[in-house]
């Protein structure tokens, strides 16, 4: 009888699984240190449910652009604006060679397709750009190296992501600190130097996310930190615009105690669906079958830390963070 | 126009067999392009040959001898305007053009550091609003629309001076906030050699030599200068701060100027000169960069001919000049190599008429042809410019009116017409009351018109009106003790101004005629000289309160409607006291420098700056000699003139110099 509850639990969840698109842009297959900046005249670049959409100007000698390029390169060390497409993690998510660079020129928008279009994001990775980081690390002619000259300056980068759904962009968003030196203890400072999730569930439905930028860098024309980051593992759900905060108000869901050390109780009012927990990188630890009322799930076995916990039905999914201590 | 104006001007261009039947007048009245355009290239072939046509030509005129050649001419002398000038002997006591501006000026300098460039900011104007002449030739980059002070030696000029106010009537574009004169002559000593040598404070060595010869009625000058540093000054940013040592920042120089002047006779005079000079400086890093390994090397190559004729009621002045300068900038770290150079010939030709002893005319022509090539050009732009100028002098009495106009063609668009009108005039024997009115303009640069990406060809010229009015009183007492005074107010709006921003949608920054500015402020100058029995006491000083606010608000930049421009101080002061004793000379000089607002929202503290000089001369029969030592920021003040930019505190230099 267990077995047989596991295995329909497994196959419960691969057909909810199936209902995640996750972009890891590795399908480009663009050879190692190379990029995709637009120059080909395409607009934009899709994979698997996302658009990223890139504006090109071919200059002559030089070109610009804005939006999104697709990147393979590698460069961690050279500064500048002549390196602009690298991450500083020297390569995409989870060691694969494609990702994307976004260069910020008031917003970098990604527009969501197909399935997609119109429901809720699970989540992205992000890190910074080579560019940025080392801007930010060692300051160049034009902007300064975060913490100012004795490394107090509270200084710090954000990326602010807004869902935007039938032309209204949302209030809520999500923020995200490229780099954050505002805390007093100075050893707290960091730059983003790793592929970071970023959960956007709480964005509710969305059929563009919407990207801008900004900082303490802050001169009269604007940003002094160069305005690039870089994204990797984009993943939406292809189930309907059901928005993740809908979803729980609809089902009477909840979770608790969060924090918890043992046990999570989920409660809700429906009959089928499962529940998946994920650490921060979205790595599956585990996945159990839900019914109506309270549901326990045990946690004892997990490291300390903050999870997700992912509700799913065939109408949508909600995601929440607890924390395990 | 009168008939004797015309006839002028016809005989000024008759050299160019069809040229003479056009009216003159029609430059003045009714110049249009395509009248202006054929004409054009034998403008330009007369322009750049002038010197050899002019000796034939002016030879054959009725000359007085004892005419003197050494003549300021109207275009050099407006009336209205106030000036400073400073000798050799003065320029000497500073290293560089940009250290003699910050401490005896109204002029800001905005420096970036030891070693680093040095731009000016004269009356709250941009540092493309101050034109710079060298011998009368304009010398700012096309590309950039100004001059890197740091990169003028003393050691080169002769004299100098600063006209404050516009004049673009007489100097064309960039003449808005000043006109600085750098001018060279021959000494009175027929043959001679000067030697000096420096050490300072950080590595700085100097060296410059001069030599003067003649032989029959030629007079040549040869200068050599070499300077370096390594500029690893320490600085404290703020208290409790670590103390850092200036990483990158050395800088080697050197320049040759060769002059040959040749006097066929008393009254005619045409001088040759040739300008060499390479700067190799590396850039440092700010204070909140790691470090830099970037660097530049600066070269110039200046060649220029000028000739001179003065007779009973006439002066000619025909000066050419063919400019190259290169910057090359190089950052391996950051992978880039980036060279830019410009090309660039001159020639005008003016004629001064003395019609009688309270009427004086000029009129002049001038042609430039200018050539730049960088990466970011699409393709290398040229630009040709060509303008007719004109100036009328009117004496009644105690008073003097004078009037200036000009007419410009650039790449055969025309500038409208900037006129100014100057006057001065004694009220009493110890009160003058002078002031001008004038309208000014400068151009965009190369590099605003033609930057790919974001260059912008349609941008309009800076320009607008400015007023100024003084008075001076000078008392001259028994045994040279003197004393006067000046003081100034001035307004200035200039419409048009040029800001390169970013804009909506658009992933690069291009020039835009943004902002409206206006300058408006009081100079007073103060200065006694006086002696007791053998010591000369000179006391002199200055303090310039300007107020430049951007008058209408404007996105991005982001500038608020009133707010005073960025590196714009509203109050500068500087003294001088002077002690000369036998052969013994001790200066103190101090200024001060108000609080300035930085393009990052942040604001640069006020600074006094304190150096103070001592100097011993050592005379014999043959030769004579000086011994200098000076302490520069001899309070050791810890001051920024450009944000995050660090400065040196209390440093030391020595400087001997001989003369065979």
């Amino acid at each position: 009888m267990k077995q047989f509850f596991t295995i329909l639990t497994l196959i419960f969840s691969a057909y909810f699984l199936q209902a995640q698109t996750t972009s890891t842009f590795e399908d480009f297959n663009l050879p190692v240190d190379s990029f995709l900046n637009g120059s080909d005249g395409s607009g934009g670049y899709t994979n698997g449910n996302v658009f990223l959409p890139n504006e090109f100007t071919d200059a002559g000698s030089y070109s610009f652009w804005s939006g999104w390029s697709i990147s393979t390169t590698t460069d961690v060390t050279t500064p500048g604006f002549s390196n602009e497409f690298s991450a500083i993690t020297g390569g995409g998510f989870d060691g694969s060679t494609h990702y994307v660079t976004s260069y910020i020129s008031g917003n970098s928008i990604i527009n969501l397709e197909g399935p997609a279009k119109g429901g809720s994001v699970v989540g992205l990775y992000i890190t910074n750009a080579t560019y940025s980081f080392l801007s930010m690390q060692d300051g160049d002619s034009f902007a300064k190296k975060f913490g100012g000259i004795d490394g107090n300056d509270p200084d710090f980068l954000l990326l602010t992501i807004k869902a935007s759904l039938d032309g209204q962009v949302s209030t809520d968003s999500v923020n995200f600190y490229l780099a954050d030196f505002r805390d007093a203890d100075n050893s707290n400072d960091y730059i983003i130097e790793n592929w970071t999730f970023v959960d956007l569930s709480s964005l509710g439905d969305v059929d563009e996310l919407v990207f801008t930028m900004s900082g303490s860098d802050l001169g009269q024309f604007g940003l002094n930190t160069p305005s690039y980051f870089c994204i990797d593992n984009v993943t939406t759900n292809d189930n309907g615009p059901t928005s993740s905060i809908d979803f729980a108000a609809k089902f009477e869901l909840s979770v608790y105690p969060n924090p918890t050390t043992d046990f999570l109780i989920v409660a809700w009012n429906q009959n089928v669906g499962t529940a998946q927990i994920t650490d921060l990188k979205g790595q599956i630890l585990a996945t159990q079958f839900l019914q109506k009322g309270k549901n326990t799930l045990l946690v004892g076995d997990l490291q300390k830390g903050a999870y997700f916990i992912q509700i799913q039905t065939e109408e949508g999914f909600s995601t929440q963070k607890f924390i395990k201590q | 126009m009168t008939e004797d104006t015309f006839g002028l001007c016809c005989a000024l261009l008759h050299l160019t067999e069809s040229f003479c039947p056009i009216p003159i007048r029609f430059f003045l009245l009714n110049a249009g392009q395509c009248i202006l355009k054929q004409v054009r290239f034998k403008i330009t072939l007369l322009l750049f040959c002038f010197p050899l046509f002019a000796i034939g030509q002016i030879a054959d005129a009725t000359l007085l001898p004892q005419v003197e050649v050494k003549v300021k001419g109207l275009r050099s002398d407006f009336a209205g305007t106030r000036s400073e000038q400073w000798s050799k002997d003065e320029l000497s006591a500073h290293t560089t053009l940009a250290n003699l501006l910050q401490e005896e000026s109204g002029i800001f300098i905005k420096s970036y550091g030891l070693g680093g460039s040095a731009t000016v900011a004269t009356r709250g104007g941009s540092a493309g609003h101050t034109a710079v002449l060298w011998n009368g030739l304009p010398i700012q980059s096309p590309m950039l629309g100004l001059l890197d002070f740091s990169l003028m030696p003393t050691a080169f000029i002769d004299n100098a001076e600063i006209q404050y106010g516009g004049n673009s009537a007489a100097w064309g574009s960039g003449a808005i906030g000043g006109v600085i004169s750098l001018n060279n002559q021959v000494e009175k000593d027929k043959t001679f050699m000067t030697f000096q040598t420096s050490v300072g404070s950080f590595g700085q060595l100097g060296l410059n030599l001069k030599s003067q010869y003649q032989i029959g009625k030629w007079k040549g000058s040869t200068r050599l200068f070499h300077k370096q540093a390594e500029n690893d000054f320490t600085y404290q940013f703020r208290k409790n701060l670590p103390i850092v040592t200036q990483t990158n920042a050395a800088l080697e120089q050197k320049g040759l100027l060769q002059e040959f002047y040749w006097t066929p006779k008393a009254n005619q005079e045409l001088i040759i000169r040739f300008w060499g000079q390479q700067t190799d400086r590396e850039l440092p890093p700010t204070a909140v960069q790691t470090r830099s390994l970037a660097s530049q090397k600066d070269e110039s190559l200046r060649g220029s001919v000028h000739w001179k004729s003065v007779s009973e009621k006439m002066v000619w002045q025909m000066r050419s000049g063919i400019f190259r300068e290169s910057i090359h900038y190089n950052d391996p770290e950051r992978l880039t190599d980036a060279l830019s150079f410009f090309w660039s010939a001159l020639g005008e030709v003016e004629g001064e008429y003395y019609i009688n002893k309270n009427q004086q005319l000029l009129i002049g022509l001038s042609h430039s042809w200018t050539y730049a090539d960088i990466e970011n050009y699409s393709t290398p732009p040229q630009q040709n410019r060509s303008a007719l100028f004109a100036s009328f002098k009117q004496n009644i009495k105690n008073w003097t009116f004078q009037l200036n106009s000009r007419l410009e063609l650039v790449d055969n668009q025309l500038i409208p017409t900037a006129p100014s009108l100057g006057f001065q005039g004694k009220l009493t024997n110890w009160l003058i009351i002078q002031g001008k009115v004038s309208n000014n303009y400068r151009l965009p640069t190369f590099n605003d018109l033609y930057w790919n990406p974001g260059g912008n060809i349609d941008l309009l010229p800076e320009s607008g009106w400015s007023e100024e009015l003084g008075i001076s009183t000078q008392f001259k007492g028994k045994k040279k003790n003197n004393f006067s005074y000046s003081i100034t107010g001035f307004n200035r709006n200039i419409r048009n101004w040029i800001y390169w921003s970013p804009s909506a949608g658009q992933m690069f920054w291009s020039p835009k005629n943004l902002a409206e500015v206006w300058s408006r402020g009081i100079e007073q100058r103060a200065n006694w000289d006086t002696n007791f029995k053998k010591l000369n006491l000179q006391i002199s000083g200055g303090y310039d309160y300007v107020l430049s606010t951007n008058q209408k608000k404007i996105t991005t930049p982001n500038i608020e409607a009133g707010e005073q421009l960025w590196y714009v101080p509203t109050h500068q002061a500087f003294g001088k006291i002077a002690l000369n004793f036998k052969n013994t000379k001790i200066i103190y000089r101090q200024h001060f420098t108000g609080s300035v607002r930085t393009p990052n929202f942040n604001i640069l503290k006020s600074y006094h700056i304190g150096n103070l000089t001592t100097s011993y001369a050592f005379k014999q029969k043959q030769w004579s000699s000086q011994l200098s030592f000076t302490i520069k920021n001899i309070w050791d003040t810890n001051y920024h003139v450009i944000e995050y930019r660090p400065m040196p505190g209390r440093n030391y230099e020595l400087i001997f110099s001989i003369k065979i």
